[in-house]
């Protein structure tokens, strides 16, 4: 267990705006710019998604993961719009990894933290637009007419004049030898078709009839499939194994370790790698972690918390509220398992994976093997669900380990199983948390904040070594960098350093104890916790100041803020103070990655049982693109956040996790999910990502709702009566 | 050798009887609509008729199969399935998309019993089907849409 600790004081509303940035880089400048990986001579290309071909086709590249969250819709959506041509008329393709697709917030190719549609939809309506002008500016030269005389729509340039028409393909030969336009024009909200109408998701035919694939439904020509087993306890290492029996089974090919803590079976099939590893006798160190349960770590995380508070020896005032609040682990368990298929060609490797970050996932595959990244080419698909599980290339490595070691010139596909998943994920952090404000009649004069928990940023650096530093450097330099950048981590504060409430001048500390325990970005990430915590304590104030709940947070808002809209909206549309019979109403508000939600949750509670009836939530995500999609989205994030409070817990135990498949790490299903009602409102923002919203305003939204039902108080996720 | 009818057409599959069907189906005929998400018959991924009977093929040894009618999401093609498609796509329902196949075999079995279900036979049909995603409200819905254009013959 290591601790780093820090103390800082937050003045007013998002005084600290500068924190929740992305990682930026020393050695930050411009990459040089390669070839696109899907370069033609004879197409219209001017930039690294779009093509026309002269045969009129349009091509789009999907640089970003299509995990469900509806990107694919989204990115096209925009682009058809400027083009004139209908989305579902663009072919789609997955692209090729290129410096060009960058996300300008992590300098990866990544889709994560909601930044998709952020980071997407200016440089998506400029690649339409030009080139929109240069078919335009091409037809223009051909026909002898003025540019503004023309217009596209649906794959034709029309000069309306003249009558004349013409496919826009006949004008790519021309076109390509044009000079960008600087600064083209974007069509007026006015002309739009498409944008904030379109509300088909474009691949869903081939999601309803078996044809979408995703990384596990793709096996080249002779592959071959194996299963990696590895040590269950977290640190630990492989001491020695007997395969024997193992060897001798039908359909193996080959069994032996992978790492210094991993025993892989490669066979014809993969029942029959998965029967020949269930007769490995293998003999495990458990390693530094040996001992460590959930229970250590949360009193670890308690005594790191009273140490911090005598340091910083704050008063007590009469009347103020002091609470602790505390969150479990939690795994990702995205439908599709983990895998990956790694095929070794001579000096050329090939990768097919589901993966949320291609370039950590061929860096991955290159530092394994120990060749250059460039070898590597790695195959997009569809991902089985992504929620920052898919960042991670640990899956990608086991299938380059594996590759290696089989050493015949077929490919190798890896498929962890779901007790894998659940025992080998980097879960969602837990942490413990106190909060104390000080009231003035029925309003906080000031507050404070404290939190002990793991540092994701630290396991981040290890996640993104194979891209960011050099594959020599050693493990004690990695590590040392990581510890280093813990020091700027504020992913245990989201949501307190934006608090949306006037609540006067905060103090806020965080203590970083490391359990060991690997942790990482999983949906909404702070959020997931802060949400339910200072919601939570926001109902804690009102009762205290004998304020019903809602009045109590719009007396802590500006009156015309969107908040406080989107609060009242809430509570209008869920008819708040009015909840059916027997049943109890809690509210909550929520910001994250710019998306603004309210929610009202309407609850029955029986004994120990939480019953989840309705949730009303009202939303602002700016501009929307594709509404039924991001509702689809929210209501995504809604079951999300009730599967996360009502159901799922990681726990463990002598340094490894006790659950292991949907039997003791339940999800929500059909019958339990409630009635779920969304409401976008109108926006001039500019467009945000949707793909975490939701999820932290549910455990708020019922807590309160329970504490109206009962009168207690539920500090701890998941909420347990 | 095993011998099995799928989608309509006969296989004589040269792999042990006791390998689950999932397996067969995904690994000896590149059928992959049928997914693995649990492997031990807790998820619905994997769903496929056998006779007509929702089984979870994950579960089922390839043995079990031996003879008999299997239907995977690539051979769903009765008036019912094809309407059940249409209206997952016109109720938004996939996100990843990756337990749909599943929902989708569990929902066909479902109305070709039941061609008028209520929320409650929908909820008692489908709970065995798990949605990460969260998608539940839309495939009721769905379902609903699609027993109802079934039962007025729109699309049959
Ligand atoms: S994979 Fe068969 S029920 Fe989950
Ligand atoms: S749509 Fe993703 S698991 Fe159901």
């Amino acid at each position: 267990m290591a601790i780093s600790r820090r103390t800082f004081l937050l003045t007013g509303l998002a005084a600290t705006s500068g924190l929740a940035v992305g990682i930026v880089f020393a050695d930050d400048k411009a990459p040089a710019m390669p070839p696109y990986p899907h370069a033609s001579a004879t197409d219209l290309q001017p930039n690294a998604w779009l093509q026309v071909t002269p045969d009129n086709r349009i091509i789009f590249q999907l640089h970003k993961a299509e995990m469900g969250q509806g990107i694919m819709t989204g990115l096209i959506t925009v682009v058809a719009e400027e083009l004139g041509v209908a989305p579902e008329a663009i072919i789609r393709q997955f692209s090729g990894i290129h410096p060009a697709y960058l996300n300008p917030l992590f300098h990866l190719q990544i889709t994560n933290a909601s930044s998709s549609m952020v980071t997407c939809y200016q440089p998506m309506r400029e690649a339409a637009a030009t080139v929109r002008l240069l078919l335009l500016t091409a037809a223009a030269q051909d026909w002898g007419v003025p540019v503004a005389e023309l217009d596209t729509r649906d794959g034709v340039v029309i000069h309306a004049n003249s009558g004349k028409k013409a496919p826009c393909g006949d004008f790519v030969a021309i076109a390509r030898g044009l000079p960008l336009p600087e600064k083209p024009a974007f069509k007026s909200p006015d002309q739009y078709r498409f944008v904030g109408r379109y509300n088909r998701r474009l691949e869903s035919r081939d999601k309803v009839n078996g044809s979408a694939k995703y990384g596990i439904d793709i096996t080249p020509k002779g592959t071959v499939v194996a299963v990696v087993v590895r040590c269950p306890h977290f640190g630990g290492r492989l001491k020695n194994f007997n395969a024997d029996q193992a060897r001798a089974m039908r359909g193996v090919l080959d069994v032996g370790p992978i790492d210094d803590s991993a025993v892989a079976v490669v066979a014809t099939h993969y029942w029959y790698a998965r029967q020949a590893a269930d007769t490995l006798d293998i003999e495990w160190d458990a390693g530094a972690l040996k001992g460590v349960s959930s229970q250590s770590i949360a009193s670890d995380q308690r005594a790191a918390l009273d140490a911090l508070e005598a340091e910083n020896n704050l008063p007590i005032a009469r009347g103020s509220l002091s609470v602790e609040y505390t969150a479990g682990y939690m795994a990702h368990a995205p439908m599709e398992p983990m895998n990956a298929t790694v095929a070794i060609d001579g000096d050329k490797v090939d990768l097919w994976v589901s993966t949320q970050a291609p370039d950590i996932a061929r860096g991955a595959v290159a530092l394994s093997l120990g060749c250059a990244p460039d070898r590597v080419t790695v195959h997009g698909c569809y991902l089985g669900g992504g929620f920052g599980r898919r960042v991670i290339a640990d899956v990608a490595a086991d299938a380059a380990k594996v590759a290696k070691r089989f050493g015949k010139p077929v490919p190798v596909k890896v498929i962890w199983s779901r007790e894998d998943d659940l025992q080998h994920d980097a879960y969602r952090q837990a942490v413990t948390s106190r909060l104390y404000a000080e009231l003035d009649g029925a309003v906080v004069k000031t507050w404070r904040y404290c939190v002990a928990g793991d540092s994701l940023i630290y396991n981040l650096f290890h996640v993104i070594r194979p891209v960011i530093f050099p594959p020599a450097m050693p493990d004690s330099e990695v590590e040392k960098i990581a510890r280093k950048k813990m020091e700027s981590d504020e992913k245990n504060l989201e949501r307190i350093d934006e608090p949306l409430y006037q609540l006067g001048p905060a103090k806020v500390s965080q203590v970083f104890v490391q359990s060991g325990i690997p942790v990482f970005f999983w949906r909404s990430v702070g959020h997931s916790f802060n949400t339910f915590f200072l919601e939570s304590f926001m109902d804690e104030l009102a009762h205290q100041a004998k304020v019903e709940s809602l009045a109590f947070r719009l007396k802590h808002l500006a009156p015309d803020s969107v908040e406080s809209k989107l609060l009242k909206l809430a509570a209008a549309k869920a008819q708040w103070g009015r909840p059916k019979k027997g049943r109890f109403q809690g509210i909550a508000l929520e910001k994250i990655k710019g998306a603004l939600l309210a929610a009202v949750a309407e609850v029955s509670v029986r004994g120990t049982a939480i019953r989840v009836h309705k949730i009303v939530c009202t939303v602002d995500i700016g501009k929307v693109i594709n509404p039924d999609i991001a509702r689809t989205v929210i209501e995504s994030g809604i079951v999300w956040g009730l599967s996360a409070c009502l159901h799922d817990q990681i726990t463990i135990a002598d340094g490894k996790v006790e659950q292991s498949n949907f039997h003791d790490y339940a999800l929500a299903r059909m019958d339990e999910t409630p009635e779920m009602e969304v409401y976008l409102v109108d926006s001039e923002r500019s467009p945000v990502g949707v793909g975490e919203s939701a999820v932290g305003l549910v455990a708020p939204a019922i807590g309160n709702a329970v504490f109206k039902a009962t009168g207690k108080r539920l500090r701890s996720l998941p909420l347990k009566m | 050798m095993v011998n099995i009818n799928v989608n309509g057409e006969e296989h004589s599959l040269d792999v042990d009887p006791a390998m689950p069907l999932l397996w067969a189906l995904r690994e000896e005929l590149q059928l992959t609509g049928a997914k693995f998400g649990c492997g031990v018959g807790l998820c619905g991924a994997c769903m496929v008729h056998l006779d007509g009977v929702p089984v979870r093929s994950c579960s089922t040894p390839l043995a079990e199969a031996a003879n008999r009618r299997v239907t995977t999401i690539e051979g769903l093609d009765s008036a019912i399935g094809k309407t059940l498609q249409d209206a997952w796509v016109d109720e938004n329902v996939a996100q990843c998309g990756y337990c749909q196949s599943g929902q989708i075999m569990s929902a066909a079995a479902l109305v070709a019993a039941n061609p008028q279900p209520s929320d409650k036979d929908i909820e008692a049909a489908m709970s065995g089907n798990l949605c990460r995603c969260g998608s539940y409200q839309r495939i009721k819905r769905a379902i609903h849409s699609a027993a109802k254009a079934h039962a007025s013959g729109e699309k049959s």
